[in-house]
């Protein structure tokens, strides 16, 4: 299972049972208006509810700027609210502790830094409430907002470096201490009055007992999805390689069929270039080949049937070439000039008993290909020679242009497919964003590893399966138990009443 | 304040003004003149003509295999294009390539290798990509429903850039 996915369940759990307690805090305000009729309380409930909904907003990572934008905003509110609460409450009068603002909050984004200053606020606003009125009670609920405000500082630090690191760690660290104390400081009240509070009890470990059912369902389904999307990766890579065989065999057909043409070795050997322009591109139309060209005796090229205009350098240096020349068809894949990274095949051409020339005919290991290989399996596939990608489906940032040319940084990936010639499984970094991928290496006739291919699938689709399957397992987990909670509580409430 | 931080947002939406680049290759090709007609063939051999293309809003890029970028933008419109046919939906606009001065084989053999679906018009003789001054490959023309060419642009278009100026045809 990967991390991120333990990750984003972890903070799913940590948000969603801030939400709990937020909401819980705000019914216990509903109970303490109805019993003081206090206007501020009103502020109280308002705020709390708006902060319970951001969390519920931030524990499903929805997306969209919208959703984050007026989320992130009911929070602030939510806060300046809750302070206001506070401040407007009637024994406010005459506070005497002082306010330390955490002096680097401007450094932050305006957003972030307000919700620390807000904090702030509420912990030394509610902690001059507890010494006014010599409440010990508060203690708790000062240490849940202390602990919030703490968390929200370094969950600001974590934002400013990198996202998920050391920071962000500890931040939901103290995030889970401030909703600890917070859960303290309301069981405090809920154990004094748990006859009039037995609806609140019920829904609270209703939607928690929910919440760890999600936890347990989705950890289950999406390990078996990562090993589902593995599995698929390494087929699409085999994929891969077995179209590449498959062209090479049939590169190799055709250039020994090609050069069985009896009237290629007098052209080849004449030199003339219009004949063999007709005759090889009718070849290349005819037997739907990437590219076609013939070289003379020394292995210079005299025609491209791919691309006329090019002619007159030689490749006699390139393996397939070199064979032919001493009377071998021979088929590979290697690099050349003109066509790049290809599957070429040469094979001799013929005339009294002496080789005059070459016809070489091929496949483009190119980016056409791998749209092709896309198409049929649905996954992104890279092509590298080497280390170097050299053909993408994937595509920049900028959506323009493909993530070729980059080099793979994962030194593990390298060593293990380019020189051992394992097939490798794991989350890589493409472009800086995480990535499920298989490798395979595949090599030239010779036996030389020249390259691999790989198949990726982005990790953020899978932590997206985890967060939709968390959104609808809670909802109908959250439903199923409130309908049977509800005959658990009518009987527990006649208990209790008998009791009385 | 609100606005402050959420302006950079909010602009998200707006959407940019976009203006018409290398207008001067062909003065009678600027934005706001008709879509020459044509008619050419696809390669299937199918008879596409302009009165065929009346009443939608259009796109016409002329493209060629050995151009990088122009394969790019096939890739391109063809992932625009398989998301509304994986999901049975039409396409709110016509997309039609040209492929520029090659046979029709060449770029057939392309197109089936990458298991493209666009439909594409053979333009061997160049006659049509003269007609629209195509000067550099890839040019695209998004045309709205009345035959007036609305944009012009350049290069490889992303996806996103594609939509913006589509939705600006479609509207």
């Amino acid at each position: 299972m990967s991390i991120d996915f333990i990750v984003n369940n972890i903070h799913f759990t940590i948000e969603l049972l801030g939400a709990l307690c937020f909401f819980v805090m705000a019914w216990l305000a509903v109970d303490a208006y109805k019993a003081g009729k206090h206007y501020s309380l009103l502020f109280r409930v308002l705020g709390l509810s708006l902060m319970a909904l951001w969390q519920v907003v931030h524990a499903f990572s929805l997306s969209g700027d919208i959703v984050k934008f007026f989320g992130f905003s009911g929070y602030i509110v939510g806060l300046v609210f809750v302070l206001a609460s506070y401040m407007a409450s009637p024994k406010m009068a005459g506070l005497s502790a002082i306010l330390i603002i955490p002096s680097f909050a401007g450094v932050f984004t305006f957003f972030e830094g307000v919700a620390v200053l807000l904090l702030s606020a509420i912990t030394f606003t509610v902690y001059g409430q507890m010494k006014r009125e010599h409440n010990a009670s508060l203690n708790s609920l000062v240490l849940g907002f202390l602990f919030t405000t703490i968390g929200s500082i370094l969950m600001a630090i974590s934002g400013v470096i990198d996202v998920q690191n050391v920071y962000w760690y500890i931040a939901h660290l103290f995030e889970v201490l401030g909703f600890m104390s917070f859960t303290y400081w309301v069981w405090q009240y809920l154990r004094m009055r748990i006859h009039e509070s037995l609806v609140l009890i019920f829904l609270t470990m209703t939607i928690f007992i929910a919440t760890l059912v999600t936890l347990a369902f989705s950890t289950i389904l999406i390990s078996k999805v990562e090993q589902q999307t593995r599995n698929n990766l390494l087929i699409d890579a085999k994929v891969f390689d077995f179209t590449v065989q498959n062209l090479m065999d049939k590169s190799g057909a055709e250039s020994k069929y090609i050069a069985t043409n009896t009237l290629l070795p007098n052209i080849v050997s004449s030199g003339d270039t219009i004949r063999l322009q007709t005759v090889l591109t009718q070849y290349l139309e005819s037997e739907k080949l990437g590219f076609l060209l013939a070289t003379d005796a020394s292995g210079t090229v005299i025609m491209r049937a791919h691309a006329v205009t090019e002619y007159g350098d030689s490749i006699a240096y390139e393996r397939s070439v070199e064979e032919a020349l001493v009377g071998n068809s021979f088929t590979t894949i290697e690099y050349s000039p003109r066509e790049k990274f290809s599957i070429r095949s040469a094979s001799p051409l013929y005339k009294d008993g002496k080789v005059v020339g070459t016809i070489v005919a091929g496949f483009p290991l190119d980016n056409v290909m791998v749209d092709g290989i896309k198409n049929i399996t649905g996954l992104d596939t890279t092509l590298y020679q080497a280390d170097l990608a050299v053909a993408s489906t994937s595509m920049s940032a900028d959506g323009r242009s493909r993530l070729v040319g980059v080099p793979i940084e994962d030194t593990t990936v390298k060593n293990n497919v380019l020189v051992m010639g394992q097939t490798v499984t794991s989350k890589v970094n493409i472009s800086g964003m995480p990535f499920l991928a298989s490798y395979v290496p595949f090599e030239n006739t010779d036996g030389k590893i020249v390259g691999m291919f790989s198949s990726a699938k982005p990790q953020s689709d899978i932590v997206d399966i985890a967060n939709t399957t968390n959104r609808l397992t809670l909802l109908a987990v959250t439903v199923i138990l409130i309908i049977l909670a509800v005959p658990m509580y009518l009987v527990t409430k006649k208990l209790l009443g008998d009791s009385v | 304040m609100l606005y402050a931080r959420g302006g950079s947002l909010i602009q998200k939406f707006i959407p940019d003004t976009q203006v018409a680049s290398n207008t001067k290759q062909n003065s009678a090709m600027a934005v706001g003149s008709t879509m020459p007609y044509f008619d050419l063939y696809t390669l299937d051999q199918t008879k596409i003509s302009t009165t065929d293309l009346k009443g939608y809003p259009v796109l016409i890029t002329f493209w060629a295999t050995w151009n990088s970028d122009s394969v790019d933008q096939i890739k391109i419109l063809d992932d625009y294009t398989k998301q509304y046919s994986k999901t049975n939906r039409l396409l709110p606009v016509r997309i039609v390539t040209i492929n520029s001065q090659e046979p029709a084989s060449t770029a057939g053999a392309l197109i089936k290798r990458g298991g493209y679906i666009l439909d594409v018009l053979s333009d061997q003789s160049g006659s049509v990509g003269t007609e629209f001054a195509i000067k550099t490959l890839p040019t695209s023309f998004f045309i709205d429903k009345n035959g007036i060419i609305k944009n012009i642009s350049v290069g490889t278009l992303s996806e996103k850039e594609i939509v913006d100026k589509l939705d600006a045809i479609i509207n």
